[in-house]
């Protein structure tokens, strides 16, 4: 209906839409691309594409499909682009983490950050692929199928990846004590 | 191979078991028997259920309200921003056709009446006086009887006949009037009478060298 009503030029729906998705677009951006800054300019030019492009939009497939593939290509392109794999400095790769009964409670908010810090850390260490995959299977409890229809990947190889990314954030959660 | 493979799939969905998110009984069921029978599958549940607890244990960061409330205007701001170059790159031509359009008929029409003016009185050729050889053709006048139809103004000119002339003296470069000779009569016939004309061709380049002397005495005498 939204989309419908912006192809009749009701300014209003698109929005509307903006609003609707713009948290969760821009939290799977910057799980994939790990910095707010650039996570904030891929949510502003996925929906710019939107706003030119949805005119086009057939609904062969669901909308949030359609919008998640636009934000999955835009932030590969932009890690392409970047050329980054690590995005964190020094300081975080050679810290671990120590946690002692005292510090626990008195510094709780220190340790949540870092262990957030660590967390983007071990996904920026995934492939892209699995990136994508563990960031659409955990955080947005997509279905293999979803994530097969915006990845264009088969459904099959999903749940491997999934389990491979996994596996990966357990073996470096365990070398840094976490 | 075939255990390597089930294993391998039982292994694959330990995360979405751990999770919860696996609904199939059965699926459950063989997940289960699995860990209570392997101690390496076991170790491999107890070590990713560890992972999933640290996950879910992780507060994610995310932007004050303030950022999703000043996303909007930024994208509309991006996308005007946009649109305005375009605006920018129109041409003079872009800019002066669309006046061009409405004044380009006006100005043919005008032209268009100029050139066939609809003057009651006369129509004169135009390309007749850009020629000054010999041999022009003269399109006798008459009156012109202007037929305005739909606006448009059509002169109906009666061409009465065509003669060829020899060009007179005058310098004017407007129409002249030359003066026509009647090739019906050749000169012969002032000098000749109706039976002596009734001569054809053949017999006229036949004739005897006598019959020309004739001739020729009969016209000097005249002359």
């Amino acid at each position: 209906m939204l989309i419908d009503e912006f192809k009749n030029g009701n300014i209003n729906a698109y929005n509307t839409l903006v609003r609707k998705y713009q948290k969760k677009i821009y939290s799977l951006i910057r799980k994939m691309v790990l910095d707010h800054d650039d996570a904030s300019d891929i949510t502003q030019e996925v929906f710019i594409k939107l706003y030119s492009s949805l005119k086009d939009f057939r609904g062969e497939s669901k909308f949030f499909t359609y919008i998640y593939r636009i934000a999955v290509n835009y932030s590969i392109n932009h890690l392409n682009k970047k050329n980054r794999i690590l995005s964190r400095s020094a300081d975080i790769e050679n810290e671990s983490y120590h946690l002692s009964s005292d510090e626990a409670g008195a510094d709780e908010k220190f340790d949540s950050e870092l262990k957030s810090k660590f967390l983007d850390k071990a996904i920026g260490l995934l492939p892209e692929q699995q990136r994508i995959v563990f960031n659409l299977r955990f955080y947005e409890n997509l279905s293999y199928e979803e994530i097969s229809q915006i990845t264009n990947k088969s459904v099959g190889g999903m749940k491997a990846n999934y389990f491979h990314a996994v596996k990966k954030i357990q073996e470096y959660f365990k070398k840094k004590n976490l | 191979m075939k255990n390597n493979k089930r294993y391998e799939e039982l292994l694959f969905d330990l995360p979405d078991y751990i999770s919860g998110k696996i609904t199939d009984k059965a699926r459950i069921s063989e997940i289960e028997n699995q860990i209570n029978s392997d101690a390496e599958f076991r170790s491999e549940y107890e070590n990713l259920k560890l992972t999933f607890n640290t996950l879910e244990n992780i507060k994610i960061d995310e932007p004050s309200d303030a950022f999703f409330n000043n996303l909007l205007p930024k994208i509309h701001q991006k996308i005007n921003e946009k649109e305005i170059p375009q605006e920018h790159k129109v041409s003079f031509w872009d800019r002066f056709f669309p006046v061009l359009k409405y004044v380009l008929p006006v100005l043919v029409l005008i032209t268009f009446l100029y050139i066939y003016n609809i003057d009651n009185s006369t129509v004169i050729n135009k390309f007749d006086t850009l020629t000054s050889k010999s041999n022009e053709v003269i399109i006798n006048e008459k009156n012109i009887e202007p037929n305005i139809d739909s606006g448009n103004l059509l002169a109906e000119q009666n061409v009465q006949e065509i003669k060829n002339i020899e060009k007179s003296n005058s310098k004017s470069n407007d129409l002249q009037i030359m003066n026509v000779v009647d090739v019906t009569q050749p000169e012969t016939s002032l000098f000749f009478n109706d039976s002596e004309l009734e001569i054809d061709d053949y017999e006229m380049d036949n004739l005897s060298q006598e019959d020309e002397e004739a001739i020729l005495t009969i016209l000097n005498q005249e002359l």
